[in-house]
């Protein structure tokens, strides 16, 4: 690992190239401060959901987050667990987007449920039987092993900074270290080798506790679309393309260098995320088309998925799932594979409007109804079915991805997510 | 109420708590006549906010005025709808922290205000729709003729855990709540107050477990069913069907017809 310094002074336009991303989050962490703050201290109720759709904007975001972590944990542990070579320039990077978007997941999640501050009754009174509960119990254990990791991946570097001139740097090594500098060349075989550990614990888990959010919803057998034992599978395959989608269209664009490893390396994954939406678009087919083949069978199911596919908000499957999530990115994979800014830009529309996914799996099983007549007017507007996120819902998100792309870019642009070798040279250029 | 669920149904004879008591709730549709007194009672009496019902009238027709069925075959049904304490309740299954339990007692499925984290996974898992979240801070203005149960009550029961505050009169801002049987009243002697009310004697409670007792003695013989009986929930609420049975399912068609009961 080199310990070569980086430049003192960065060039004029290398240091103006993110204000417009400073300028976003800042907009967005502004606008959506507003919400979360009166969200935990207001007296109101914000959001669009109902009695009927307990759940909205923000379980469904919770899991689409939770998904761009997995998918890019899991590619990490290609590299550090399986040894492919070709991903080591993003092994870190890949750590750091999975641990930023697992922290987007849990605040999403912390906003949406009613007493946040008894999340750790989970730890203290936790029923085993409870999918929910499992949930967590994974999601720590995950958040243990991504920390774990990135520390041991990191290592080096804050060994480094010890001695760095810059005092955010000194100070972050020093607490990190804890005070303590070892020889790196010492520590650094071990660390490797706890690393890979790491790296194979994680495999399983990430798969465990992203197919569990899967099993969350299929085990409750009174939705009728989510009772389906495919569905934990469905979810690991959503993550790996989401995230990996995510990872990729972040290298293509926020990479430091575009030399012929660079070049080389988002083929690659351009490759790997067309083999992905493959099989993604092959689980989503199934999950259409068995239910639906015959026109007959559980009325429930298939009066959700008709609302999906034919309902108010059809555009939601048709334009965002499968033309901008799944065939047009197929498509640019396909014949913009030597490219590798057709590559990006398929990624990150898939990494993005994956979104549509989760809301087209949350809300729909809410309008099949199990009992009719329990829409009264009376009862009051808590009492329907009816249910579209509002500007509120959008507007903590906003602040929620704000946060999220802010933990990104401070990580590209102060930890060690890069060589520095790597990262000198492209800001030489 | 599916077609099926119009089967001849009989208590069990232990509760998944390995109880021997079962408390549940006999309603005879055929007498109920639609004037939401249940509702209203229940609604004063657990201090329920604004916008939360814990007990529900379904009208079996698109419109409060109108009858259902096809002229002369008409009818004039109402359903009241409210927690069905299922002996296999799948809000508790789903409950992360065990804020929803069955009391070991008598059945009860209550919820612990103080352990709720709000998550709304029971609600999502509960298939009678009777769970409300409290979406907003309730109105704290004290009434001047308070109606409601102003003092909080705590489960009796041992078996429960210590301290389970399963009624206060305001219940905070992101908690779940729901029908309790009055669990207050209940542990005190008394019925709960839908079934005290209700001008029409449509409500019966007791013990399902006792053959002796008056809901048992109802419901045997008599075409007695619960709602959703295929998922397994096995509730202890019960309904008589009217002289005037249904006999399509309204989950299926969305439409009832009626026949005479022979």
């Amino acid at each position: 690992m080199t310990t070569v310094q980086l430049p003192k002074k960065e060039s004029r336009s290398s240091r103006f190239k993110y204000v417009p991303f400073y300028v976003l989050i800042a907009g967005l962490f502004a606008w959506g401060a507003i919400a979360e703050y009166a969200n935990l201290y207001g007296s109101g109720q914000y959001t669009a959901s109902t009695n009927f759709v307990p759940w909205g904007l923000w379980v469904a975001a919770y899991m689409y987050f939770i998904g761009l972590s997995a998918g890019a944990f899991l590619l990490s542990s290609m590299l550090y667990g399986l040894n492919v070579k070709i991903l080591k320039p993003v092994g870190r990077f890949a750590l750091f987007t999975a641990i930023a978007c697992l922290a987007m997941a849990l605040l999403t999640i912390a906003s949406d449920v009613g007493q946040p501050s008894r999340a750790t009754y989970i730890y203290v009174f936790g029923r085993p039987n409870s999918m929910m509960a499992w949930m967590v119990w994974l999601y720590t254990a995950y958040f243990l092993v991504l920390l774990g990791e990135l520390f041991l991946a990191f290592r080096v570097e804050f060994h480094d900074w010890m001695d760095e001139s810059s005092f955010l740097k000194r100070t972050l090594a020093r607490i990190v270290l804890l005070g303590k500098k070892d020889e790196p060349a010492a520590t650094q075989t071990r660390d490797a080798k706890i690393l890979k550990t790491l790296a194979l614990i994680g495999i399983p888990l990430a798969i465990a506790f992203h197919g569990g959010v899967g099993s969350l919803l299929a085990t409750v057998a009174t939705q009728a679309i989510w009772h389906n034992p495919l569905m934990p599978i469905y979810f690991v395959t959503g993550a790996l393309f989401s995230g990996g989608a995510l990872l990729t269209g972040l290298i293509v664009f926020f990479w430091p260098r575009r030399d012929s490893a660079w070049k080389e390396l988002t083929l690659y994954l351009g490759k790997v995320m067309m083999v992905m939406g493959m099989i993604y678009a092959l689980m989503e087919w199934a999950e259409f088309s068995i239910p639906l083949w015959y026109g007959y069978g559980d009325v429930r199911e298939a009066s959700s998925l008709h609302e999906i596919l034919y309902g108010q908000y059809w555009y939601v499957f048709w334009i965002f799932q499968v033309l901008l999530v799944t065939l047009i990115p197929i498509a640019l994979y396909w014949f913009g594979r030597k490219s590798p800014k057709v590559i990006g830009i398929a990624s990150f529309m898939t990494a993005i409007c994956f979104l549509a996914v989760r809301l087209d799996i949350v809300i729909p099983a809410y309008v099949a109804v199990q009992i009719q007549g329990l829409v009264f007017p009376a009862l009051g507007p808590n009492y329907s079915y009816s249910y579209f996120p509002n500007l509120f819902e959008w507007q903590l998100l906003a602040f929620v991805v704000a946060i999220g792309m802010g933990l990104l870019l401070l990580g590209y642009r102060i930890l060690p997510l890069i060589d520095n070798k790597d990262k000198i040279k492209a800001e030489n250029q | 109420m599916s077609a099926n669920a119009t089967s001849t149904a009989s208590p069990v004879t232990t509760t998944a708590t390995g109880s021997t008591k079962r408390l549940g709730l006999v309603i005879d549709v055929g007498r109920c006549i639609g004037c939401w007194t249940c509702c209203l009672g229940c609604k004063s009496l657990n201090d329920e906010p604004v916008g939360i019902w814990w007990n529900k009238v379904l009208q079996v027709s698109s419109n409060i005025d109108s009858a259902s069925g096809t002229y002369p075959n008409l009818a004039h049904n109402f359903v009241t709808l409210s927690c069905q304490h299922c002996n296999n309740p799948p809000c508790l299954d789903v409950c992360p922290v065990g804020a929803t339990y069955k009391r070991k007692s008598d059945g009860v499925v209550l919820i612990d205000f103080d352990r709720c984290i709000g998550c709304r996974y029971c609600m999502t898992a509960c298939p009678y729709g009777v769970r409300s979240f409290n979406w907003e801070v309730p109105d704290q203005t004290p009434s001047a003729f308070p109606l409601g149960w102003q003092q909080d009550h705590i489960d009796p029961d041992p078996t429960s855990g210590k301290n389970r505050r399963v009624y206060m009169p305001k219940r905070p801002k992101g908690v779940v709540e729901k029908c309790t049987f009055c669990v207050q009243r209940i542990d005190s002697g008394l019925v709960p107050i839908c079934v005290e009310v209700c001008p029409a004697r449509a409500r019966i409670f007791g013990d399902l477990n006792d053959p002796n007792s008056e809901v048992s003695q109802m419901i045997t013989g008599s075409a007695a069913y619960n709602l959703l009986p295929e998922l397994g929930t096995e509730p202890s609420v019960f309904y008589i069907p009217p002289k005037k049975t249904f006999n399509s399912s309204i989950e299926q068609t969305g439409e009832y017809s009626v026949s005479e009961a022979t």
